[in-house]
Protein backbone atom coordinates (compact mmCIF):
# COMPACT_ATOMS: atom_id res chain seq x y z
CA UNK A 1 0.00 0.00 0.00
CA UNK A 2 1.53 3.43 -0.72
CA UNK A 3 1.64 6.43 0.98
CA UNK A 4 -0.07 8.48 -1.39
CA UNK A 5 -3.45 6.28 -1.34
CA UNK A 6 -3.04 6.26 2.14
CA UNK A 7 -3.15 9.84 2.45
CA UNK A 8 -6.17 9.96 0.11
CA UNK A 9 -7.96 7.76 2.36
CA UNK A 10 -7.47 9.85 5.26
CA UNK A 11 -8.48 12.92 3.48
CA UNK A 12 -11.98 10.59 2.54
CA UNK A 13 -12.04 9.79 6.12
CA UNK A 14 -11.87 13.22 7.62
CA UNK A 15 -14.96 13.91 5.20
CA UNK A 16 -16.93 11.02 6.59
CA UNK A 17 -16.23 8.31 4.21
CA UNK A 18 -17.11 5.16 5.46
CA UNK A 19 -15.88 3.49 2.31
CA UNK A 20 -12.32 4.82 3.08
CA UNK A 21 -13.08 3.76 6.94
CA UNK A 22 -13.07 -0.04 5.44
CA UNK A 23 -10.06 -0.09 2.89
CA UNK A 24 -8.44 1.44 6.30
CA UNK A 25 -9.70 -1.01 8.16
CA UNK A 26 -8.83 -4.27 6.16
CA UNK A 27 -5.49 -2.98 6.16
CA UNK A 28 -4.70 -1.83 9.41
CA UNK A 29 -7.08 -4.13 11.98
CA UNK A 30 -5.43 -7.39 11.42
CA UNK A 31 -2.22 -5.89 11.98
CA UNK A 32 -3.06 -4.17 15.26
CA UNK A 33 -4.57 -7.39 16.37
CA UNK A 34 -1.24 -8.58 15.71
CA UNK A 35 0.58 -6.01 17.97
CA UNK A 36 -1.95 -6.49 20.44
CA UNK A 37 -1.48 -10.30 20.84
CA UNK A 38 1.54 -9.56 21.60
CA UNK A 39 0.86 -7.99 25.15
CA UNK A 40 -2.18 -9.77 25.45
CA UNK A 41 -2.54 -13.04 24.47
CA UNK A 42 -6.35 -12.85 24.28
CA UNK A 43 -8.10 -13.12 21.05
CA UNK A 44 -11.21 -11.26 21.90
CA UNK A 45 -9.76 -8.59 24.28
CA UNK A 46 -7.45 -7.87 21.42
CA UNK A 47 -10.13 -7.53 19.16
CA UNK A 48 -12.21 -5.53 21.51
CA UNK A 49 -9.16 -2.93 21.76
CA UNK A 50 -8.43 -2.51 17.56
CA UNK A 51 -12.37 -1.93 17.54
CA UNK A 52 -12.19 0.67 20.15
CA UNK A 53 -9.11 2.11 18.27
CA UNK A 54 -11.09 2.33 14.91
CA UNK A 55 -13.98 4.40 16.60
CA UNK A 56 -11.54 6.65 18.35
CA UNK A 57 -9.92 7.09 14.87
CA UNK A 58 -13.72 7.78 13.31
CA UNK A 59 -14.47 9.71 16.17
CA UNK A 60 -11.21 12.16 16.16
CA UNK A 61 -11.80 11.93 11.96
CA UNK A 62 -11.86 15.75 11.47
CA UNK A 63 -9.30 16.87 14.02
CA UNK A 64 -6.89 13.75 13.31
CA UNK A 65 -3.40 15.55 13.51
CA UNK A 66 -0.80 12.10 12.07
CA UNK A 67 2.54 13.61 12.30
CA UNK A 68 3.88 9.70 12.15
CA UNK A 69 2.57 7.03 9.81
CA UNK A 70 -1.25 6.16 10.23
CA UNK A 71 0.37 2.46 11.14
CA UNK A 72 2.74 3.70 13.73
CA UNK A 73 -0.17 5.94 14.84
CA UNK A 74 -2.66 3.34 15.29
CA UNK A 75 -0.47 0.53 16.20
CA UNK A 76 0.46 3.03 19.37
CA UNK A 77 -3.21 4.13 20.30
CA UNK A 78 -3.22 -0.02 19.89
CA UNK A 79 -0.57 -0.17 22.41
CA UNK A 80 -2.04 2.43 25.06
CA UNK A 81 -5.62 0.79 25.17
CA UNK A 82 -3.34 -2.62 26.07
CA UNK A 83 -1.16 -1.13 28.62
CA UNK A 84 -4.43 0.56 30.29
CA UNK A 85 -6.41 -2.96 30.11
CA UNK A 86 -3.69 -4.57 31.37
CA UNK A 87 -3.05 -2.01 34.10
CA UNK A 88 -6.62 -2.23 35.38
CA UNK A 89 -6.72 -6.06 35.13
CA UNK A 90 -3.75 -6.38 37.11
CA UNK A 91 -4.26 -9.45 38.75
CA UNK A 92 -4.07 -11.28 35.59
CA UNK A 93 -0.15 -10.49 34.35
CA UNK A 94 1.30 -8.77 36.62
CA UNK A 95 1.01 -10.02 39.67
CA UNK A 96 1.70 -13.46 38.27
CA UNK A 97 5.06 -14.01 40.27
CA UNK A 98 6.81 -12.05 42.78
CA UNK A 99 10.37 -13.89 42.77
CA UNK A 100 11.50 -14.13 38.86
CA UNK A 101 13.47 -16.70 39.20
CA UNK A 102 10.40 -18.64 39.38
CA UNK A 103 9.16 -17.90 36.25
CA UNK A 104 12.23 -18.90 34.83
CA UNK A 105 11.50 -22.69 34.05
CA UNK A 106 13.14 -24.86 31.71
CA UNK A 107 10.79 -23.92 28.93
CA UNK A 108 12.81 -22.12 27.49
CA UNK A 109 15.71 -23.98 27.20
CA UNK A 110 14.64 -26.63 24.79
CA UNK A 111 14.70 -24.44 22.09
CA UNK A 112 18.03 -24.88 20.43
CA UNK A 113 19.17 -28.35 20.90
CA UNK A 114 16.58 -29.62 17.99
CA UNK A 115 17.42 -27.30 15.51
CA UNK A 116 21.14 -26.76 15.51
CA UNK A 117 21.29 -25.35 12.39
CA UNK A 118 18.34 -22.76 12.68
CA UNK A 119 19.03 -19.78 11.92
CA UNK A 120 20.17 -17.05 14.95
CA UNK A 121 17.38 -14.81 14.44
CA UNK A 122 14.66 -17.54 13.81
CA UNK A 123 15.83 -18.91 17.31
CA UNK A 124 15.86 -15.46 18.94
CA UNK A 125 12.44 -14.77 17.65
CA UNK A 126 10.92 -17.89 19.46
CA UNK A 127 12.78 -17.12 22.75
CA UNK A 128 11.62 -14.08 23.02
CA UNK A 129 7.48 -16.10 22.25
CA UNK A 130 8.70 -18.22 24.77
CA UNK A 131 9.79 -15.82 27.92
CA UNK A 132 7.51 -15.67 30.91
CA UNK A 133 4.70 -13.56 30.25
CA UNK A 134 5.61 -10.71 32.07
CA UNK A 135 8.97 -10.44 30.88
CA UNK A 136 8.01 -10.36 27.37
CA UNK A 137 5.93 -7.82 28.49
CA UNK A 138 8.35 -5.36 29.78
CA UNK A 139 11.01 -6.55 26.82
CA UNK A 140 8.57 -6.15 23.93
CA UNK A 141 7.29 -2.41 25.21
CA UNK A 142 11.29 -1.26 25.57
CA UNK A 143 12.36 -3.14 22.34
CA UNK A 144 9.35 -2.22 19.81
CA UNK A 145 7.41 0.20 21.33
CA UNK A 146 10.67 2.41 22.32
CA UNK A 147 9.28 3.15 25.66
CA UNK A 148 11.54 4.36 28.40
CA UNK A 149 12.01 2.13 31.76
CA UNK A 150 10.40 5.08 33.48
CA UNK A 151 7.37 4.95 30.76
CA UNK A 152 6.76 1.84 30.66
CA UNK A 153 6.63 2.09 34.72
CA UNK A 154 4.29 5.03 34.88
CA UNK A 155 2.13 2.80 31.83
CA UNK A 156 1.43 -0.65 33.94
CA UNK A 157 1.49 1.51 37.19
CA UNK A 158 4.31 -0.81 38.77
CA UNK A 159 7.80 0.51 39.82
CA UNK A 160 10.83 1.49 37.71
CA UNK A 161 13.27 -1.31 39.87
CA UNK A 162 10.57 -4.35 38.38
CA UNK A 163 10.52 -2.93 35.42
CA UNK A 164 13.85 -3.13 34.82
CA UNK A 165 14.31 -6.37 36.59
CA UNK A 166 12.14 -7.89 34.10
CA UNK A 167 14.18 -6.72 31.43
CA UNK A 168 17.66 -7.64 32.66
CA UNK A 169 15.46 -11.00 32.89
CA UNK A 170 14.75 -11.10 29.49
CA UNK A 171 18.02 -10.06 27.79
CA UNK A 172 19.65 -12.86 29.78
CA UNK A 173 17.17 -15.77 29.29
CA UNK A 174 17.72 -14.65 25.63
CA UNK A 175 21.00 -14.97 25.58
CA UNK A 176 20.68 -18.47 27.70
CA UNK A 177 18.33 -19.89 24.55
CA UNK A 178 21.00 -18.29 21.69
CA UNK A 179 23.84 -19.71 23.95
CA UNK A 180 22.19 -23.45 23.76
CA UNK A 181 21.66 -23.26 20.18
CA UNK A 182 25.44 -24.02 19.78
CA UNK A 183 26.95 -26.71 19.90
CA UNK A 184 26.55 -27.42 23.55
CA UNK A 185 28.21 -30.58 25.06
CA UNK A 186 25.88 -32.17 27.48
CA UNK A 187 28.35 -31.50 30.31
CA UNK A 188 28.21 -27.73 29.56
CA UNK A 189 24.34 -27.54 29.79
CA UNK A 190 24.36 -29.33 32.94
CA UNK A 191 26.99 -27.17 34.32
CA UNK A 192 24.73 -24.11 32.90
CA UNK A 193 21.38 -25.69 34.65
CA UNK A 194 23.84 -26.21 38.00
CA UNK A 195 24.50 -22.38 37.45
CA UNK A 196 21.50 -21.04 36.80
CA UNK A 197 19.62 -23.13 39.88
CA UNK A 198 22.49 -21.72 41.94
CA UNK B 1 23.17 -15.18 9.08
CA UNK B 2 23.50 -18.43 10.38
CA UNK B 3 24.38 -19.54 13.91
CA UNK B 4 28.19 -19.91 13.51
CA UNK B 5 27.87 -16.08 13.22
CA UNK B 6 27.80 -15.81 17.42
CA UNK B 7 29.94 -18.70 17.51
CA UNK B 8 33.02 -16.48 17.23
CA UNK B 9 31.89 -14.00 20.00
CA UNK B 10 32.13 -16.10 22.80
CA UNK B 11 33.22 -19.65 21.89
CA UNK B 12 33.44 -21.00 25.69
CA UNK B 13 31.15 -20.73 28.49
CA UNK B 14 32.25 -18.82 31.89
CA UNK B 15 30.68 -19.78 34.76
CA UNK B 16 30.51 -16.89 36.35
CA UNK B 17 30.35 -16.56 40.41
CA UNK B 18 27.81 -13.91 40.63
CA UNK B 19 25.16 -13.85 38.62
CA UNK B 20 23.69 -10.12 40.19
CA UNK B 21 26.95 -8.67 38.84
CA UNK B 22 26.36 -9.89 35.59
CA UNK B 23 22.51 -8.58 35.42
CA UNK B 24 23.85 -5.04 36.97
CA UNK B 25 25.51 -5.10 33.58
CA UNK B 26 22.91 -5.97 31.71
CA UNK B 27 21.05 -3.77 32.84
CA UNK B 28 23.60 -0.81 32.32
CA UNK B 29 23.97 -2.20 28.93
CA UNK B 30 20.61 -1.69 28.00
CA UNK B 31 20.42 1.78 30.02
CA UNK B 32 22.87 2.77 27.02
CA UNK B 33 21.03 1.13 24.30
CA UNK B 34 18.31 2.98 24.94
CA UNK B 35 19.92 6.28 25.95
CA UNK B 36 18.74 5.92 29.61
CA UNK B 37 22.56 5.96 30.87
CA UNK B 38 23.55 8.33 33.39
CA UNK B 39 27.24 9.40 33.17
CA UNK B 40 28.34 7.85 36.40
CA UNK B 41 26.69 4.67 35.12
CA UNK B 42 28.41 4.63 31.50
CA UNK B 43 32.01 5.31 33.24
CA UNK B 44 31.26 2.30 35.17
CA UNK B 45 30.32 0.16 32.31
CA UNK B 46 33.02 1.56 29.99
CA UNK B 47 35.20 0.53 32.81
CA UNK B 48 33.90 -2.85 32.89
CA UNK B 49 34.02 -3.68 29.52
CA UNK B 50 37.75 -2.53 28.88
CA UNK B 51 38.62 -4.84 31.67
CA UNK B 52 38.79 -8.05 29.56
CA UNK B 53 38.47 -9.21 25.91
CA UNK B 54 35.51 -11.71 27.73
CA UNK B 55 33.63 -8.53 29.26
CA UNK B 56 33.78 -6.57 25.81
CA UNK B 57 32.30 -9.57 24.21
CA UNK B 58 29.42 -10.50 26.56
CA UNK B 59 28.57 -6.44 26.06
CA UNK B 60 28.86 -7.25 22.17
CA UNK B 61 26.53 -10.14 22.76
CA UNK B 62 24.06 -8.46 24.37
CA UNK B 63 23.78 -5.64 21.94
CA UNK B 64 23.30 -7.84 18.97
CA UNK B 65 20.45 -9.50 20.78
CA UNK B 66 18.98 -6.23 21.06
CA UNK B 67 19.83 -5.23 17.41
CA UNK B 68 18.24 -8.97 16.32
CA UNK B 69 15.69 -8.91 18.39
CA UNK B 70 12.09 -9.31 16.31
CA UNK B 71 8.69 -9.30 17.38
CA UNK B 72 6.61 -11.55 18.07
CA UNK B 73 3.78 -11.22 16.31
CA UNK B 74 0.97 -13.67 15.58
CA UNK B 75 -0.97 -13.69 12.41
CA UNK B 76 -3.02 -16.41 11.62
CA UNK B 77 -6.28 -14.67 13.12
CA UNK B 78 -9.29 -16.50 12.11
CA UNK B 79 -11.01 -13.02 10.84
CA UNK B 80 -14.49 -13.04 8.94
CA UNK B 81 -14.05 -9.12 7.80
CA UNK B 82 -17.35 -8.41 7.21
CA UNK B 83 -18.70 -9.32 10.47
CA UNK B 84 -15.61 -7.56 12.20
CA UNK B 85 -16.48 -4.36 10.21
CA UNK B 86 -20.04 -4.69 10.77
CA UNK B 87 -19.44 -4.72 14.48
CA UNK B 88 -17.82 -1.95 14.15
CA UNK B 89 -20.02 0.35 11.84
CA UNK B 90 -23.00 -0.89 14.92
CA UNK B 91 -20.84 0.89 17.52
CA UNK B 92 -19.88 3.71 15.27
CA UNK B 93 -23.69 4.29 14.89
CA UNK B 94 -24.59 4.42 18.58
CA UNK B 95 -21.84 6.59 19.22
CA UNK B 96 -22.80 9.28 16.42
CA UNK B 97 -25.65 10.80 16.10
CA UNK B 98 -24.65 14.36 16.15
CA UNK B 99 -24.94 15.74 11.90
CA UNK B 100 -21.34 17.15 11.19
CA UNK B 101 -21.30 20.93 11.66
CA UNK B 102 -21.95 23.69 8.84
CA UNK B 103 -20.03 26.80 8.98
CA UNK B 104 -21.94 29.27 7.23
CA UNK B 105 -20.66 33.15 6.45
CA UNK B 106 -23.08 36.10 5.73
CA UNK B 107 -21.75 39.40 3.97
CA UNK B 108 -21.77 42.74 6.07
CA UNK B 109 -25.05 44.42 4.52
CA UNK B 110 -26.31 41.30 6.03
CA UNK B 111 -25.80 42.03 9.39
CA UNK B 112 -29.16 42.58 10.42
CA UNK B 113 -30.80 39.46 9.03
CA UNK B 114 -28.09 37.76 10.06
CA UNK B 115 -28.35 38.37 13.59
CA UNK B 116 -32.09 37.08 13.09
CA UNK B 117 -31.19 34.05 11.40
CA UNK B 118 -28.57 33.44 13.58
CA UNK B 119 -30.73 33.74 16.69
CA UNK B 120 -33.56 31.48 14.74
CA UNK B 121 -30.60 28.84 14.61
CA UNK B 122 -29.55 29.34 18.01
CA UNK B 123 -32.91 28.63 19.16
CA UNK B 124 -33.44 25.64 17.10
CA UNK B 125 -29.91 24.35 17.55
CA UNK B 126 -30.18 24.52 21.70
CA UNK B 127 -33.95 22.62 20.83
CA UNK B 128 -31.95 19.89 18.87
CA UNK B 129 -29.52 20.14 21.54
CA UNK B 130 -32.09 19.33 24.55
CA UNK B 131 -34.24 16.59 22.70
CA UNK B 132 -32.01 14.87 20.26
CA UNK B 133 -30.51 11.37 21.94
CA UNK B 134 -26.50 12.29 23.10
CA UNK B 135 -23.91 10.61 21.39
CA UNK B 136 -23.57 7.07 23.68
CA UNK B 137 -21.15 4.36 24.25
CA UNK B 138 -22.39 1.17 24.55
CA UNK B 139 -19.77 -1.78 26.69
CA UNK B 140 -21.07 -5.26 26.81
CA UNK B 141 -19.24 -8.24 28.10
CA UNK B 142 -19.57 -11.18 25.95
CA UNK B 143 -16.55 -12.87 27.44
CA UNK B 144 -17.62 -16.43 28.70
CA UNK B 145 -15.55 -16.04 31.75
CA UNK B 146 -14.29 -13.10 33.80
CA UNK B 147 -15.76 -9.51 34.25
CA UNK B 148 -15.24 -6.61 31.86
CA UNK B 149 -13.85 -3.25 33.20
CA UNK B 150 -15.76 0.06 31.37
CA UNK B 151 -13.80 3.23 32.60
CA UNK B 152 -16.52 6.10 32.09
CA UNK B 153 -15.72 9.39 31.03
CA UNK B 154 -15.54 10.94 34.56
CA UNK B 155 -13.47 8.16 35.71
CA UNK B 156 -15.95 6.13 37.14
CA UNK B 157 -15.04 2.31 36.95
CA UNK B 158 -17.58 -0.40 36.00
CA UNK B 159 -16.80 -4.21 36.50
CA UNK B 160 -19.44 -5.82 34.01
CA UNK B 161 -20.44 -9.04 34.59
CA UNK B 162 -20.89 -11.90 32.11
CA UNK B 163 -23.65 -10.76 29.46
CA UNK B 164 -24.04 -6.95 31.31
CA UNK B 165 -23.96 -4.33 29.32
CA UNK B 166 -24.13 -0.60 30.11
CA UNK B 167 -24.73 2.49 28.14
CA UNK B 168 -23.28 5.87 28.87
CA UNK B 169 -22.86 9.19 27.01
CA UNK B 170 -19.44 9.90 25.10
CA UNK B 171 -19.55 13.35 27.53
CA UNK B 172 -21.84 13.33 30.67
CA UNK B 173 -23.92 16.68 31.03
CA UNK B 174 -23.26 19.19 33.62
CA UNK B 175 -26.07 18.19 35.89
CA UNK B 176 -25.59 14.70 36.36
CA UNK B 177 -23.63 11.81 35.58
CA UNK B 178 -26.78 9.47 33.85
CA UNK B 179 -26.17 5.81 33.03
CA UNK B 180 -28.03 2.96 32.02
CA UNK B 181 -27.47 -0.85 33.03
CA UNK B 182 -28.89 -4.30 31.96
CA UNK B 183 -27.32 -7.39 34.22
CA UNK B 184 -25.14 -7.28 37.03
CA UNK B 185 -22.49 -4.37 37.55
CA UNK B 186 -20.49 -2.98 40.12
CA UNK B 187 -19.69 0.25 40.66
CA UNK B 188 -16.69 2.70 41.37
CA UNK B 189 -17.97 5.94 41.48
CA UNK B 190 -15.85 9.02 41.27
CA UNK B 191 -17.06 11.29 43.86
CA UNK B 192 -18.24 14.39 42.59
CA UNK B 193 -20.90 16.30 44.42
CA UNK B 194 -22.67 18.66 42.35
CA UNK B 195 -23.37 15.93 39.40
CA UNK B 196 -24.99 13.29 40.95
CA UNK B 197 -24.23 9.31 39.77
CA UNK B 198 -27.25 7.85 38.67
CA UNK B 199 -28.17 3.93 37.13
CA UNK B 200 -31.36 3.46 35.05
CA UNK B 201 -32.43 0.27 35.31
CA UNK B 202 -33.77 -2.51 32.83
CA UNK B 203 -37.71 -1.95 32.79
CA UNK B 204 -37.66 0.79 35.59
CA UNK B 205 -36.14 2.40 38.72
CA UNK B 206 -32.83 3.86 39.27
CA UNK B 207 -30.23 4.20 41.97
CA UNK B 208 -28.99 7.33 42.34
CA UNK B 209 -24.98 7.59 43.89
CA UNK B 210 -24.38 9.51 46.95
CA UNK B 211 -21.47 7.76 47.61
CA UNK B 212 -18.85 5.14 46.15
CA UNK B 213 -19.17 1.62 45.60
CA UNK B 214 -22.13 -0.52 45.04
CA UNK B 215 -23.06 -3.32 43.12
CA UNK B 216 -26.11 -3.55 40.76
CA UNK B 217 -28.05 -6.85 39.42
CA UNK B 218 -31.10 -5.65 37.23
CA UNK B 219 -31.46 -8.87 34.57
CA UNK B 220 -34.36 -9.08 32.22
CA UNK B 221 -34.83 -12.57 32.82
CA UNK B 222 -35.96 -11.59 35.94
CA UNK B 223 -38.23 -9.79 38.15
CA UNK B 224 -35.77 -8.59 40.63
CA UNK B 225 -33.59 -5.60 40.66
CA UNK B 226 -30.74 -6.12 43.94
CA UNK B 227 -28.75 -3.53 45.16
CA UNK B 228 -25.91 -4.00 47.51
CA UNK B 229 -24.11 -1.16 48.86
CA UNK B 230 -20.30 -2.22 49.71
CA UNK B 231 -19.29 1.93 50.90
CA UNK B 232 -20.76 5.08 51.06
CA UNK B 233 -24.52 5.86 50.61
CA UNK B 234 -26.97 4.98 47.50
CA UNK B 235 -30.28 6.17 46.70
CA UNK B 236 -32.51 3.17 45.01
CA UNK B 237 -36.06 4.38 43.52
CA UNK B 238 -37.05 1.07 42.16
CA UNK B 239 -39.97 2.87 40.52
CA UNK B 240 -41.09 5.79 39.27
CA UNK B 241 -43.78 6.24 41.87
CA UNK B 242 -41.71 6.08 44.90
CA UNK B 243 -39.37 8.47 46.22
CA UNK B 244 -36.75 5.92 46.75
CA UNK B 245 -34.70 4.55 50.10
CA UNK B 246 -31.15 5.56 51.10
CA UNK B 247 -28.78 2.42 51.08
CA UNK B 248 -25.45 2.02 53.06
CA UNK B 249 -23.10 0.52 53.67
CA UNK B 250 -23.32 -3.62 54.12
CA UNK B 251 -27.15 -3.11 53.47
CA UNK B 252 -29.06 -4.84 50.16
CA UNK B 253 -32.55 -4.13 48.61
CA UNK B 254 -34.19 -6.92 46.22
CA UNK B 255 -37.23 -4.86 44.64
CA UNK B 256 -39.51 -7.10 43.38
CA UNK B 257 -41.26 -6.11 39.93
CA UNK B 258 -44.62 -8.14 40.32
CA UNK B 259 -45.44 -7.56 43.97
CA UNK B 260 -43.77 -3.93 43.93
CA UNK B 261 -42.56 -5.07 47.25
CA UNK B 262 -38.82 -4.30 48.48
CA UNK B 263 -37.06 -6.26 50.99
CA UNK B 264 -34.28 -5.14 53.01
CA UNK B 265 -31.61 -6.69 54.36
CA UNK B 266 -27.89 -6.53 56.09
CA UNK B 267 -25.26 -8.36 54.82
CA UNK B 268 -22.47 -9.86 56.82
CA UNK B 269 -20.47 -10.48 53.84
CA UNK B 270 -19.68 -9.51 50.30
CA UNK B 271 -19.33 -13.24 48.83
CA UNK B 272 -21.88 -12.66 46.39
CA UNK B 273 -19.34 -10.20 44.76
CA UNK B 274 -17.21 -12.91 44.17
CA UNK B 275 -17.59 -13.02 40.52
CA UNK B 276 -15.29 -9.33 40.82
CA UNK B 277 -13.58 -9.35 43.67
CA UNK B 278 -12.54 -13.09 43.33
CA UNK B 279 -12.77 -13.92 46.91
CA UNK B 280 -15.23 -15.14 49.56
CA UNK B 281 -14.93 -14.92 53.20
CA UNK B 282 -16.47 -16.76 56.06
CA UNK B 283 -15.55 -16.20 60.11
CA UNK B 284 -17.84 -19.05 61.70
CA UNK B 285 -20.33 -19.24 59.23
CA UNK B 286 -22.84 -22.49 59.36
CA UNK B 287 -22.31 -24.87 56.40
CA UNK B 288 -25.96 -24.34 55.84
CA UNK B 289 -25.12 -20.76 54.89
CA UNK B 290 -22.34 -21.22 53.12
CA UNK B 291 -22.76 -23.85 50.86
CA UNK B 292 -25.66 -21.48 49.11
CA UNK B 293 -22.72 -19.17 48.61
CA UNK B 294 -20.58 -21.60 46.76
CA UNK B 295 -23.37 -22.84 45.08
CA UNK B 296 -24.10 -19.74 43.46
CA UNK B 297 -20.53 -18.84 42.81
CA UNK B 298 -19.16 -21.60 41.23
CA UNK B 299 -22.55 -22.77 39.51
CA UNK B 300 -22.61 -26.23 40.77
CA UNK B 301 -25.10 -27.82 43.11
CA UNK B 302 -23.78 -29.21 46.82
CA UNK B 303 -25.79 -31.77 48.57
CA UNK B 304 -25.25 -32.31 52.17
CA UNK B 305 -26.28 -35.89 53.47
CA UNK B 306 -26.55 -35.33 57.06
CA UNK B 307 -28.54 -31.74 57.64
CA UNK B 308 -27.27 -31.91 61.20
CA UNK B 309 -24.01 -30.97 59.64
CA UNK B 310 -25.36 -27.95 58.52
CA UNK B 311 -24.71 -25.98 61.81
CA UNK B 312 -20.91 -26.80 61.79
CA UNK B 313 -18.85 -23.48 61.67
CA UNK B 314 -16.78 -22.81 58.60
CA UNK B 315 -14.11 -19.61 58.57
CA UNK B 316 -11.82 -19.43 55.68
CA UNK B 317 -10.69 -16.59 52.89
CA UNK B 318 -11.03 -18.81 49.87
CA UNK B 319 -9.42 -16.92 46.83
CA UNK B 320 -8.95 -18.02 42.88
CA UNK B 321 -9.59 -22.01 43.96
CA UNK B 322 -11.85 -24.33 42.16
CA UNK B 323 -14.63 -25.99 43.85
CA UNK B 324 -12.78 -29.33 44.27
CA UNK B 325 -10.48 -27.38 45.87
CA UNK B 326 -12.66 -25.88 48.21
CA UNK B 327 -14.23 -29.42 49.14
CA UNK B 328 -11.26 -31.01 49.66
CA UNK B 329 -10.60 -28.75 52.59
CA UNK B 330 -14.38 -29.27 53.81
CA UNK B 331 -13.24 -33.27 54.00
CA UNK B 332 -9.92 -32.01 55.64
CA UNK B 333 -11.74 -30.36 58.06
CA UNK B 334 -14.83 -32.71 58.46
CA UNK B 335 -13.93 -35.99 57.27
CA UNK B 336 -16.77 -35.51 54.56
CA UNK B 337 -16.74 -37.88 52.01
CA UNK B 338 -16.97 -36.24 48.42
CA UNK B 339 -18.34 -37.83 45.46
CA UNK B 340 -19.54 -36.36 42.22
CA UNK B 341 -22.83 -37.53 41.62
CA UNK B 342 -22.94 -35.79 38.16
CA UNK B 343 -21.23 -32.54 36.09
CA UNK B 344 -21.25 -29.60 38.46
CA UNK B 345 -23.18 -31.84 41.21
CA UNK B 346 -21.72 -32.77 44.49
CA UNK B 347 -22.66 -34.59 47.67
CA UNK B 348 -20.64 -34.55 51.05
CA UNK B 349 -21.25 -37.63 53.09
CA UNK B 350 -20.37 -38.64 57.05
CA UNK B 351 -18.41 -35.97 58.66
CA UNK B 352 -17.96 -34.58 62.11
CA UNK B 353 -18.18 -31.41 63.29
CA UNK B 354 -15.49 -29.77 64.93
Amino acid sequence: MTEVSEKYDLECLRGGDTEALRRLFDRHYPLLLGDLYNYLPDEETCKDLAQDVFVELWRKREALDIHTSLRAYLRRAAVNRALNHIKSNRRTVLEDSANWQDTADSSHRDIGLKHEQERMEDALHRAIGQLPEKCRLVFSLSRFEHMSHREIAEQLGISTKTIENQITKAMHLLREALRELRHLSPAVIWALKWWWIG
Amino acid sequence: MVVDRVGGLAPTVVIRPNIMQELDIVLLLHKRITGEITPAESAVLESWIGASAQNACLAEEYARIWAEASEHRKTDFHLDMDAEFGRLMARLNTTEQRPPAKVITFGTKLLRAAAAVAFLLLATWGYRELTAPAPTVLVENNLSTGSKLAELPDGTRVWLRQKAKIEYPVAFSSSERRVQLVGEAYFEVAHQAERPFRVGLVHSGMVEVLGTRFNVRAETGTDEACVLVCEGKVRFSPSRKTKGTVLTANQRAVFNRTTQNTRFNEVSNFNELAWQTGRMEFDSTPLHQVLPDLEKHYGVRIELQDQSMGNCPYSALIREQNIEQVLEGFSLIYGFKVSKSAPDQYRLAGGVCQ
